[in-house]
């Protein structure tokens, strides 16, 4: 679900950045503000969380792997038909 | 200079490449180690999970759950305002587009996901190759072509450097 927001008291100098930011990637003003938010957002949030432990990544991985494959096939092959629709 | 992805959204075909243990596993789990925050379409977790259930033996659900874990990737839900990029992404990329795109049911969900958050996707294979979707491991340093199937190799080492 999507929802409006409305900036009060935006300086002209900032939306007027903001605007030749959007016109320099090719996207409308409304995009470019919300990629900004989602990008301020991940950076936020990856601060926030402990950072990633490669050795349990990689023990994970290993037991994972630990548990015989019995079906070589892609996963394509298992799950769609050649039309990209469910089996 | 050190090129960093900062979050990412990452495809089934990574985890089961992962999962089977494929030349590229290492690379995608060091690659995807370093990346702050990743995302995950809950459908793309419910095909990785029947995936999962299809190829390997019994008990490796739980495993693959606890690799998701260890990689902290967040599922992100799909609800009913994201039907319009769905249809959108069908209609471009989907096998049953006219004319046909390279895309299965599933992997529209990785795409539209990418597309929503407008970051890269973190994927193996040529179906994505065919598609805008930014590509992690190109944006990493890695050659993705056609050619080799849509399998990563450093550009160094695939200079013989």
């Amino acid at each position: 679900m999507s929802e409006v927001m409305t900036i009060k008291q935006m300086p002209a100098e900032l939306k007027k950045y903001w605007a030749e930011e959007a016109k320099k990637h090719d996207r409308s003003m409304n995009k470019e503000v919300l990629r900004v938010l989602e990008e301020e957002r991940a950076r936020r949030e990856a601060a926030k969380s402990p950072a990633k432990d490669m050795d349990s990544i990689m023990a994970a991985a290993r037991r994972l792997q630990s548990f015989a494959v019995v079906d070589q096939r892609p996963i394509e092959a298992v799950l769609y038909d050649d039309e990209g629709m469910p089996k | 200079m050190t090129i960093k992805v900062e979050a990412a959204v990452v495809d089934s075909s990574v985890l089961i490449c992962i999962a089977k243990g494929e030349p590229a596993a290492n690379s995608f789990l060091n690659e995807m180690g370093k990346v702050g925050k990743l995302y995950l379409s809950a459908v793309t977790l419910a095909e990785v999970i029947l995936s999962t259930m299809s190829l390997q033996v019994e008990g490796a659900v739980g495993a693959m759950e606890q690799l998701v874990a260890a990689l902290k990737i967040e599922t992100v839900d799909f609800g009913g305002g994201d039907i319009a990029g769905y249809k959108d992404a069908a209609l471009k990329h989907h096998l049953k587009a006219r004319p046909p795109g390279p895309l299965n049911l599933g992997d529209v969900f990785s795409f539209q996901l990418a597309v929503k958050m407008d970051l890269p996707l973190f994927f193996q294979g040529n179906d994505f190759l065919k598609t805008p979707v930014k590509n992690a491991m190109s944006i990493l340093g890695y050659e993705m072509t056609e050619k080799n199937l849509g399998v990563p190799a450093l550009r160094n080492a695939s200079l013989g450097q």
